[in-house]
């Protein structure tokens, strides 16, 4: 459903992704791997239409979108979760929710999606009045991701380390989440580095190194290669 | 006595606070959302009170004149918007060019209507009414019924419509709008249309009570430039109190202290910002 074709991205004067070729089908999870500054986030960026890329091509569904704007994009059913959340602080939770589903005009339907999101995540719907300026940093998150999957048409998620700074408890709802879209037949293209979510989710992993791809194949290679984990994940396997 | 003025104070003082609402939404949001200074907003009220005046004192008809203020400032704001803003993304090329906008709209305006100060009230809103020992102009009381109709319309736009919602949205992150399917370029087209119709409007109101004449769209622009920073540029609320605030302290100091009713909207904003330097909504 994605194809990406030699990909290049500047951001300002600074050359970051350096020609980077992928392709993610439905049903596909592929965990995109690197050190800081790797150009991960510019790349997904890049994906979503937030930047130009100066060189390369993104098929999407078979359709080049190189040169779609940004929103149009998103109404093709590419969705972006930002590691930095960036929800409308201003508007209350239901809101935000609501601007993910702003195309729809079907009262039923949209109310059919809160509800179907208030039963993946209980707890917003107790928060749907508050602002999303005052939820705690776990429950941003999972506004951040909810807003993201609550339109019925939403194919492909580009999702930033969603785990990041959460609890596990978190943690472990975020990844059971990406599962049910994974069974759904979604795409996924997520920046995590958790082992454990890796294995628990499946699927392929890319390793980016100075915006270039360097590794590639599949999470249970890659979890039995303990010198590419080391290398790469900065983790110690013990 | 005493009393009595200030009864009077008041209402004209939220008369005032209603028009000048109707002037700085549309300053506000057209900053809150597109970043843009737009120096021509003063320039709409201008019109849309010229407009006014010609219309309603031809056909007799305040809601005639109205009628043609909005749709003539809202064609000549969306070709502002459409012909050139939309071409310029620089903020600081964007301001300048409603500055050159101004100047022309204003000199234009000037070559065609002079001078003189034109005033036209319709007769069925001509004299006073006493309460009590009180006298309140009809008009005026006319201009808070009008400004509570259109209060609680723009209340409901922005917090129970999707396109109000989108606005706010846009208000809070205009880039991350676009990755749920909004083209932030329409909204930014129909958001200035909806601003310079609400200036022309607000214009044409103020006609039957204080006339218009040259200077009256660059004065009004000033005061809506204080109304926006001290209510919190960008805060749609901020803006809604600002004003009324802004219409009390003129109209109080003009009739208790009448050499500041000039400055008051200013001394206004030198006190808030001393005591809230973002202005009274924003945190
Ligand atoms: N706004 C910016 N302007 C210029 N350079 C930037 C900007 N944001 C990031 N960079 C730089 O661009 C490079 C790639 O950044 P990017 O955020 O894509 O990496 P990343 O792999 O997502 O890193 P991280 O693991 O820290 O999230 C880094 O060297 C970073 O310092
Ligand atoms: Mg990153």
């Amino acid at each position: 459903m994605l194809e990406i074709q030699d990909l290049h991205a500047y951001l300002g004067h600074l050359y970051v992704v350096q020609g980077v070729s992928l392709r993610v089908e439905r049903g596909d999870v592929l965990f995109i791997l690197g050190r800081n500054g790797a150009g991960k986030t510019t790349f997904l960026k890049t994906i979503m239409g937030f930047i130009n890329p100066s060189r390369g091509r993104i098929f999407y569904e078979g359709i080049d979108i190189t040169s779609k704007p940004l929103y149009e994009r998103a109404r093709m059913g590419i969705r972006y979760i930002p590691d930095n959340r960036r929800l409308f602080p201003t508007l209350t939770v239901e809101e935000n929710l609501l601007v993910g589903l702003s195309d729809i005009h079907e009262r039923k339907k949209i109310l059919d999606r809160l509800e179907y999101i208030y039963t993946v995540f209980p707890d917003l719907k107790k928060l749907r009045k508050l602002r999303a300026k005052q939820l705690s940093g776990g429950q941003q998150q999972m506004l951040n991701i909810a807003r993201a999957i609550a339109h019925p048409d939403a194919k492909l998620f580009l999702i930033d380390e969603p785990t990041e700074g959460l609890s596990p408890i978190y943690a472990s709802k975020i990844a059971s989440v990406i599962q049910d879209l994974v069974r759904e037949d979604r795409g996924v293209v997520i920046v995590e580095t958790k082992p454990w979510l890796m294995k628990k989710i499946g699927g392929m992993y890319a390793i980016m190194n100075n915006g270039k791809i360097v590794s590639q194949g599949s999470v249970k290679d890659l979890m039995s290669s303990r010198d590419l984990i080391e290398r790469y994940l900065g983790v110690t396997m013990s | 006595m005493a009393l009595e003025i200030l009864v009077s104070a008041i209402i004209d003082g939220v008369a005032l606070g209603f028009i000048f609402l109707l002037l700085s939404l549309g300053l506000s949001v057209i900053f809150g959302l597109m970043r843009i200074v737009n120096f021509a907003h003063g320039s709409m009220f201008l019109w849309g009170a010229y407009i006014g005046y010609e219309v309603s004192s031809r056909t007799g008809n305040l809601l005639a004149g109205i009628l043609a203020s909005a749709s003539i400032t809202g064609l000549m704001g969306f070709l502002i918007e459409y012909l050139l803003l939309k071409r310029l993304r620089e903020p600081l090329t964007q301001a300048i060019i409603t500055i050159g906008l101004m100047l022309l709209l204003d000199r234009v305006a000037w070559l065609r209507w002079g001078d003189i100060t034109y005033i036209w009230l319709p007769p069925e809103l001509e004299g006073t009414i006493l309460l009590g020992p009180t006298i309140i102009y009809k008009y005026r009381l006319f201009v808070i019924v009008v400004g509570i109709v259109l209060l609680i319309a723009v209340y409901i736009f922005f917090n129970r419509t999707r396109y109000g919602m989108i606005i706010r949205a846009g208000i809070d992150d205009r880039e991350m709008i676009q990755a749920f399917g909004v083209n932030i370029e329409r909204v930014f087209t129909g958001i200035f249309v909806v601003g310079s119709v609400l200036a022309g409007v607000a214009g044409s109101i103020l006609v039957p009570w204080q006339g218009v004449y040259p200077t009256l769209g660059i004065n009004y622009l000033l005061y809506a430039f204080a109304i926006v920073v001290i209510g919190g540029v960008g805060s749609i609320g901020g803006t809604m109190v600002a004003s009324l605030l802004a219409g009390l302290a003129q109209q109080l100091s003009a009739y208790y202290a009448p050499y500041l009713a000039e400055p008051s909207i200013f001394l206004l904003m030198l006190a808030v910002l001393m005591l809230r330097p973002s202005g009274l909504l924003r945190v």
